[in-house]
């Protein structure tokens, strides 16, 4: 290898390789997975560590998948926004999932304030017909928490993947390959 | 009814998952094969530029000929002072091609939307 090639694979090792896909793999490790991982552990941490009842209703009718899918819908548009020229419909895209986490945001507080109004009612009753419906309706915010934040999650990934195909279809463009 | 409502949302989302996940899989597909041609490319690109210091005038032609046909602007503003002092060369296929690499290079350089740009 000559003085030629060595300065060539410094500069190109500094300046591009590769920089793009592992900001997404650490975004993707650090900012989705791990957090998720983590809430999804509250439902077994509560059913066999803590053998408490309901585990299911009180791991997820709170919303924090909700809270959780906002945040991460914020942070992928705000990133979806770097560089300088981004194409329309990836433009479009950020906005768009930075309005649905404004949306997502206030149904949080819906789902949150009614819940704690549903379990201090689950707390007070003795009725067993009334515990089972108060069960239920828990049980629901659940499954749409649930719903929310595996549905954000995929989205925020799309998003992610469209960004850095944005990128390498660039690259190509710059090689003068056409894609 | 909101109850309802927020049932039906649920089960929706829940049907929605793996419609996406398809699209997720397919779209990385796509993606990981850009990213693989561009690996590809830039490994020709850092063989091209080693191929310029061989010794052998056959590699050094075949050096030329990739950095003339691929247009990497990183690599351009690093072969381009070896592409130069190739035209000096003894070996006349070496002079010819790098004069013809040398022209694609500067035509490429000029119209790059930053060139005569004063940094």
């Amino acid at each position: 290898m000559g003085r030629v090639d060595t300065t060539y694979t410094r500069a190109v090792a500094a300046a591009r390789l590769d920089a793009i896909e592992m900001r997404a793999v650490n975004w993707c490790i650090w900012k989705l997975a791990m957090p998720a991982v983590l809430i999804t552990a509250l439902l077994p941490f509560y059913r066999f560590i803590m053998t408490l009842e309901h585990p299911f209703q009180r791991a997820f009718a709170q919303g924090d998948f909700i809270l959780f899918a906002a945040i991460l819908l914020f942070e992928v548009g705000v990133e979806a926004e770097w560089g300088s020229h981004q194409p329309r419909h990836l433009k479009v895209s950020s906005s768009l999932t930075k309005a649905v986490a404004a949306l997502l945001m206030a149904l949080y507080w819906v789902i949150k304030h009614d819940v704690i109004v549903k379990e201090e009612a689950l707390a007070r009753t003795s009725i067993l017909a009334s515990q089972q419906t108060i069960l239920a309706k828990l049980s629901d915010y659940a499954w749409l928490s649930c719903g929310v934040g595996s549905v954000s999650l995929i989205c925020a990934a799309l998003l992610l993947i469209a960004v850095v195909d944005h990128q390498k279809r660039e690259e190509l463009r710059e090689f003068g390959v056409a894609t | 009814m909101i109850d309802d409502v927020v049932k039906t949302v649920a089960i929706t989302l829940a049907a929605c998952v793996p419609l996406l996940l398809i699209v997720l899989a397919r779209r990385t597909r796509s993606t990981r094969m850009r990213q693989g041609q561009v690996r590809w490319l830039r490994s020709q690109v850092s063989r091209a530029m080693a191929q310029l210091s061989s010794s052998s005038s056959e590699e050094v032609l075949a050096g030329l000929q990739t950095i003339a046909f691929l247009n990497d602007p990183v690599a351009r503003s690093f072969a381009r002072p070896r592409v130069e002092a190739l035209t000096k060369s003894n070996d006349d296929r070496v002079a010819q091609q790098a004069l013809a690499t040398l022209s694609r290079l500067d035509a490429a350089i000029a119209a790059e939307p930053s060139s005569g740009v004063a940094c």
